[in-house]
């Protein structure tokens, strides 16, 4: 892999991204100004809705000229491998996200500091009683972090998956995102992950409420999350579950590598 | 049908009277005020009034049993509740409930006696009283005395074997069991306080040695019979009172859970404790009033001299260099409104407490039917006692103190296979609150009582070792300063990050290897038997955890063994896999990372004793 031609081909996608309409960008925009000011104003709590809707939006926004024209059949005829395209848009993704959402995450540690919330309204602070009700066991940056981190290793594990469904089938995924008035049925295997994750949030509850007895498997993990948790304001486990995420993100660039390679385009 | 409807109708009489806890009149209770500043007809309404919000619907506790004395005089004896709900069997006079720790009062009470007849040196090494070669894994040569045993700072960590028996059949003899449950001595006595439910067992031992007698007999001949207590068992399968036996069957065990509103049953749960002295008695509510009742008699009919019952309440521990104490020959101090003294206790069916003050002679005994307690357990003592007033100590203006870092808890397993347990239950003291300190090396840390409009204060004190770290001594427990804390916690993170990077490692593997493409990262077999060593090894650790929760805290000798043979073959896999890629393809460029993934392994596995059984 060539680094000159990474960096040529993220400069690129920054150009492309920047051309046309962008009207997911204002819409993010717009969102990123609500949820900032609600961050100020009500709870940096409300700050967590940035990664989520991040991660939700970050690939059709990067992508959604070169979806909308078609363009992408253009990087099958200049002299760049595949591997080297999905490693520049990887960095480009992964990099721009992790970027804004550090921002965000320093405005509400401002936020945090600053305590405008409670000044200006009589809503209760969430975070405060939150902290209260824990007895000790947090700190309001702890809680904070953990929430946090907890959203930033979500929101990456969504952008990369998100970006290899891009790569997997490019139209598919604008027909999902509404980017392209051509329409694509979406095959049944696609809709196996959203079972999966309503399936495992099933047996989430049916392990909470008991009625799956291993409660004390999961109670070790519970506990070692809590102290990671309470221990060093939360940014231990801060670090566990970026870690898991980064992890998770690898494996979603390495299988779209290989998908992408082999991909007839 | 005139005697039938007379019979009913007493029937029904007794039955309310039951229910509803009748000691005292109703206009006498307005008149006698309790410790607290309380008349008894308040706290009265109180326990009624929460008896009364506990419905079907909305369940705030199973069973409850509260009884309230001064003197000789029993003042209020309330049953709330069902102790089997599925057969709607009510609490009553008749119920029994476990004592837990409150047992543990039954050993200081006999070896007291022994000591006012002579027969017991308190301070003298309880080896000499014991068989010959008893200990085995003793690691220091200093005496352990009877004191020692009573504050709980003999040196012993925490049990790492079950020390509960589900089959009646399977109980050990005394002496047996305290030889099987022999748990690493690892500080020097006299150092550490750290609760120990093997030392008190212990002591029982030496009464029985130093009395000729079996324990059980012993308590019976010299504190049940003496009382008239013809409704506590002893023996670990309570066959020493066929009344108790007979009962304890009737009664099952509750988990309440008030956010979802329901009762989860828990069975009978009659799980054995065979190191017996240590938490085995069960009983009525009235025998353990009766017994609660002895302590705050003057005449003192457990002694021959009643002045042996006020040296019993001395201290024998101190909070810092204050005269608060914090441990009275194995009755703990609690400070209230009032100071009191007592015990509590738990066990796998249920919890109890008993406290009591031998100034004003009133006392409390609550025993319940839920291994975690309930509403009962919490509020009533402060009822009857009152609340500590947090100037009582911190009055005029205390200096404000801060201790950073992190605690861990002292009545825990430092050693064996069980050691990274304390580490995921460490505490930071800054969090607790603000922290002042009242003179003497002894601090205080306010907080509002809810619901009372008033404050009060927990106290603690330091206490500097001999290898210049310090820990902050509560009631029975410390907390020891570690200064490495979060450097371990590290470690034990990065073992598990190892163990779940790994299982990408696999997935990854497995993803190339399907595209029918070959890479350095997943081509070595040695590679891959380190990472499913690194998956293997971390499982077993998690599987510690839950065999320690199921067996009440320990790990069988037999899932020890097999647990420490998998992760000594983890290790040597670790190791392999760390050394021989270098040999079969040292240019491979992601040599460097695996071997240090597996050294970070065999570390965690080696400093968390994961191995040793």
């Amino acid at each position: 892999m060539n680094k000159t031609t990474i960096r040529n081909l993220i400069q690129a996608d920054i150009i492309t991204m920047n051309g046309g309409k962008n009207n997911l960008r204002f819409t993010m925009i717009l969102m990123l100004v609500i949820f900032g000011s609600m961050g100020f104003l009500l709870s940096p709590l409300m700050g967590l809705y940035c990664p989520l809707m991040l991660s939700g939006f970050f690939v059709p926004m990067l992508f959604q000229n070169e979806m909308k024209y078609h363009s992408e059949k253009m990087f099958s005829l200049i002299p760049i491998s595949r591997k080297e395209l999905v490693t520049s848009r990887f960095l480009l993704t992964i990099g721009l996200y992790t970027v804004c959402d550090l921002i965000f995450y320093l405005l509400m540690l401002l936020s945090l500091n600053l305590k405008l919330y409670r000044k200006i309204t009589d809503a209760i602070d969430i975070i405060g009683y939150i902290v209260k009700k824990s007895e000790g066991s947090f700190t309001e940056l702890g809680f904070l972090n953990l929430c946090y981190f907890a959203a930033f290793a979500i929101g990456l594990i969504v952008s990369a998956n998100a970006l290899r469904m891009y790569f997997r089938d490019g139209e598919l995924f604008a027909a999902a995102f509404s980017i392209t008035t051509k329409t694509k049925k979406m095959p049944l295997k696609n809709y196996i992950p959203a079972i999966l994750i309503i399936l495992a949030i099933f047996i989430f509850f049916l392990i909470i409420t008991g009625i799956i007895p291993i409660g004390t498997a999961m109670l070790v993990i519970l506990q070692l999350f809590i102290q990671l948790a309470e221990a060093a304001n939360g940014f231990l486990l801060g670090a566990m579950l970026t870690a898991i995420a980064v992890m998770e993100a690898g494996y979603h660039y390495i299988c779209t590598v290989l998908e992408y390679d082999q991909k007839d385009l | 049908m005139k005697k039938l409807i007379l019979k009913l109708a007493s029937v029904f009489c007794t039955v309310v009277m039951l229910s509803n806890g009748i000691a005292v009149h109703a206009e006498e209770s307005e008149k006698i005020i309790l410790p607290s500043g309380k008349p008894l007809s308040w706290v009265q309404h109180e326990l009624e009034e929460t008896d009364k919000a506990n419905t079907e619907e909305n369940p705030l506790f199973a069973s409850a049993a509260v009884g309230i004395f001064q003197g000789d005089e029993v003042l209020y004896t309330g049953y709330f509740g069902e102790t089997d709900k599925e057969n709607q069997i009510p609490a009553d006079e008749n119920s029994v409930y476990e004592w837990g720790s409150i047992s543990k009062t039954l050993i200081w009470v006999s070896a007291m006696q022994l000591w006012e007849q002579g027969k017991l040196d308190l301070e003298k090494d309880v080896r000499e009283y014991l068989p010959e070669g008893f200990f085995q894994y003793l690691s220091y040569d200093e005496p352990i005395t009877m004191l020692n045993l009573m504050n709980h700072n003999a040196g012993w960590q925490e049990t790492t074997r079950p020390i509960w028996e589900t089959d009646e059949n399977k109980i050990l003899p005394l002496r047996e069991e305290l030889q099987r449950i022999e748990p690493e001595q690892i500080h020097h006595p006299g150092e550490v306080t750290a609760y120990s439910n093997y030392g008190a067992a212990v002591a029982g031992y030496v009464i029985e040695c130093v009395s000729g007698m079996d324990y059980c007999d012993y308590v019976h001949q010299h504190i049940f019979e003496l009382l008239g207590m013809e409704h506590t068992a002893l023996n670990p399968a309570h066959s020493d009172n066929a009344f108790v036996y007979e009962q304890r069957k009737k009664m099952k065990s509750y988990s309440i859970n008030t956010v979802y509103g329901i009762a989860i049953d828990l069975g009978n749960r009659l799980n054995y404790v065979p190191a017996y002295p240590a938490g085995a008695a069960t009983g009525t509510l009235s025998d353990l009033m009766t017994y609660t009742q002895a302590f705050v008699n003057p005449a003192a009919p457990l002694f021959e001299n009643p002045e042996t019952q006020k040296i019993l309440l001395s201290g024998t521990s101190f909070y810092g260099n204050s005269d608060i104490p914090s441990c009275c020959h194995g009755f703990w101090p609690e400070e209230y409104a009032v100071r009191t003294y007592g015990h509590n206790g738990g066990t796998t069916s249920g919890q109890s407490n008993m406290l009591f003050d031998p100034e004003s002679g009133t006392g409390l005994v609550v025993m319940t039917n839920e291994p975690n307690g309930n509403w009962y357990l919490n509020y009533p003592q402060v009822f009857v006692f009152g609340a500590l007033d947090a100037e009582k100590y911190t009055s005029g203006s205390p200096e404000k103190v801060k201790f950073d870092g992190y605690y861990v808890i002292s009545r825990s397993t430092y050693r064996g296979m069980m050691k990274f347990i304390p580490y995921l239950s460490a505490i930071s003291v800054e969090s607790l609150g603000d922290t002042e300190s009242i003179g003497n090396n002894v601090y205080a840390i306010r907080s509002e009582i809810e619901g009372w409009n008033q404050e009060t204060a927990m106290l603690f004190s330091k206490k500097t070792y001999p290898d210049g770290n310090h820990g902050l001594e509560v009631s029975s427990m410390e907390l020891i300063h570690d200064k490495f804390y979060l450097l371990k916690l590290c470690l034990f993170t990065i073992y598990m990050i190892i163990a779940i990077a790994s299982v990408y490692l696999l997935r990854i593997r497995y993803k190339i290897k399907k595209a029918g493409r070959q890479s350095e990262l997943t081509e070595s077999s040695v590679m891959i038997a380190g990472q499913l060593a690194r998956i293997v090894s971390f499982l077993t650790l998690l599987s510690v955890y839950v065999i320690c929760m199921n067996c009440s805290g320990g790990i069988p000798l037999t899932a020890g063994k097999i647990i420490s043979m998998i992760q000594i073959i983890c290790m040597i896999i670790c190791g392999i896999s760390a050394i021989l890629p270098y040999i079969l393809n040292k240019n491979n460029k992601y040599n460097i990372p695996h071997t240090i993934g597996n050294l970070l392994c065999i570390t965690a596995v080696l400093y968390f004793d994961m191995y040793r059984i």
